[in-house]
């Protein structure tokens, strides 16, 4: 039945109707890490978490290892888009509000982004980005500079109401107050 | 039905958590209730929450059609038709599980 398809989780390269690249950066991270690759996803949420991706806190297991600050924030979120992960809408999510920040390098981000294929996610986010923040980095300077080379099925990404903080409908104050969550600087 | 008698009635289906508080009195909305709360985007995350919600509490379809009619949907084109989409879709899920 669709319905029970649609709740299936291929790879989301696979959603995205893209060949699956088998990534060397998440082979370099497995190797950092010490995971194997079903837990490396995992991994890569508590380090984004513990870097600013506030949103997204939770009790992770004990036994993953500490962040690694060898790995860059550019290299921890493109990893976390990757199409050889399992869909998961959570990596995406977290990816976009580690990004979300003046101290992300964005022409290096722009950069791996092509050599790990993850442009159709990361342009995905710059669109939504647009709508609720259309001046924030890394986000504008993606949308003009990152190449269009797939046009994504509708639905295959997660809905823009997933990478922004909103208030309830109400009758009393009319539409929600919708802000882009940015990622938690060091000190706030 | 007018606005504040629906809440009325959404106050009077919830449920209350035994938390092993003394002081505190916690509920939560009725999986109805949750259940069209997660139409009104239902993605791919929300379409498993409520796959979980009816296997934990089977609804009748005629209960669910009924909930679907008397909905409260907001006035935003958006979630009307997000809420319409996921009409049938939500009827064969709990199909699956009756």
């Amino acid at each position: 039945m669709e319905t029970i398809e649609r709740l299936s989780n291929p790879p989301l390269a696979r959603r995205l109707g893209d060949a699956v690249h088998v990534s060397p950066l998440l082979r370099k991270i497995c190797q950092m890490c010490g995971c194997p690759e079903d837990r490396v996803g995992e991994w890569l949420v508590k380090c984004a978490v513990g870097r600013g991706a506030s949103h997204y806190e939770r009790d992770f297991p004990e036994d993953l290892p500490p962040d690694d600050p060898e790995l860059s924030d550019e290299e921890l979120a493109v990893a976390l888009c990757l199409g050889q992960h399992p869909y998961n809408s959570t990596f995406i999510r977290v990816a976009a509000q580690l990004l979300s920040s003046p101290r992300t390098n964005t022409p290096k981000l722009a950069r791996l982004a092509v050599m790990e294929r993850v442009e159709p996610v990361l342009l995905h986010i710059a669109t939504v980005a647009a709508r609720f923040a259309p001046e924030a980095q890394p986000w504008s300077y993606l949308l003009r500079h990152l190449p269009k080379r797939l046009a994504c099925p509708q639905n295959a990404l997660p809905h823009w109401s997933r990478f922004v903080s909103q208030t309830g409908v109400t009758s009393f104050a009319g539409g929600p107050d919708i802000k882009w969550l940015r990622r938690r600087e060091l000190g706030q | 039905m007018s606005h504040p008698l629906r809440i009325l009635r959404a106050l009077d289906r919830r449920l209350r958590l035994d938390l092993g508080l003394r002081r505190l009195a916690v509920f939560r909305p009725a999986t109805i209730d949750l259940i069209l709360t997660k139409m009104a985007r239902a993605d791919d995350d929300d379409l498993e929450d409520i796959q979980f919600l009816v296997r934990q509490e089977p609804l009748p379809q005629g209960r669910l059609e009924t909930a679907f009619s008397r909905a409260r949907v907001p006035d935003v084109p958006e979630i009307q038709e997000l809420f319409n989409r996921a009409r049938p879709i939500v009827l064969a899920l709990a199909a699956l599980d009756l």
